[in-house]
């Protein structure tokens, strides 16, 4: 089991240099671009919707991502002390309606739940604890 | 991410090269806006170099497709990477979006007969 923790403060500035560090994590525990893409792309819109919802009086907080590479799962943790929010019970994004109307809320919970296999919440110890888990495809595999 | 500008005849090509996120959302639509100001109707993304997308970068290229259809002009996609085709797919912009295999043809289809 390979594992990443890196804590970054609840500013976008602190978005950038977390994903660089996510995809060189990945790249060394020897899985493909493609792997390192999705993890990016969920740890993004994971970590977005904190920086934006879960600290509405604006203070300066800490978010821990962890990442977890085992021998047959990829496992994202997104940890935080803001208010309570479970992504998992957004109503599924519109994906459907004309594109002139469509609302353009709710992709990033959607992509999540597209791409990752698990996706599970729970508050505990005053913070927000998100997971995301994805059986490692054969093609992630740098290896393969 | 980087956003170059060529012109193919009546077409205004935009190479997008690296990150469209939350980064680079806002300057994805001004671009846009910007042709449209200034009389282009038919634009083409060349995202031969365009390694990654997020909402942030879906919700532009939404806001960037309303822009030009109302408008009356016309928006395509060229050379999309796997990656980010998957995501225009699992969203459901892919099919609203001219996606073509090569710049040359979106370029080719946006300048056609009409």
């Amino acid at each position: 089991m390979k594992r990443l923790d890196a804590t970054i403060g609840n500013t976008p500035e602190e978005l950038a240099p977390l994903l660089e560090r996510a995809a060189a994590f990945i790249g060394e525990a020897a899985l493909s671009p493609a792997a390192a893409f999705e993890a990016q792309l969920v740890i993004e819109e994971a970590v977005v919707n904190v920086i934006r919802y879960a600290f509405p009086g604006g203070e300066r907080h800490d978010i821990v991502v962890r990442i977890e590479i085992g021998e047959r799962e990829m496992r994202i943790e997104v940890i935080d002390d803001g208010v309570p929010f479970d992504p998992t019970r957004v109503p599924p994004a519109d994906v459907t309606s004309p594109i002139e109307s469509r609302p353009v809320g709710g992709l990033g919970i959607h992509l999540i739940r597209s791409m990752m296999d698990q996706v599970g919440y729970h508050r505990y110890d005053g913070h927000n604890h998100l997971t995301m888990a994805k059986t490692i495809p054969p093609e992630w595999r740098k290896d393969a | 991410m980087e956003i170059t500008e060529r012109r193919e005849g009546a077409v205004a090509v935009l190479a997008l090269e690296g990150r469209l996120d939350g980064e680079a959302e806002r300057a994805l639509v001004e671009r846009v806006a910007a042709l449209l100001d200034g009389g282009l109707r038919k634009i083409a993304l060349d995202c031969g170099n365009l390694d990654y997308v997020s909402s942030a970068g879906l919700r532009a290229l939404l806001l960037a497709l309303r822009r030009v259809k109302s408008a009356d002009g016309a928006l395509a996609m060229g050379a999309v990477r796997d990656q980010v085709r998957q995501v225009l797919e699992m969203t459901g912009f892919a099919p609203h979006f001219a996606i073509h295999p090569r710049i040359e043809d979106a370029t080719r289809a946006l300048a056609g007969p009409g």
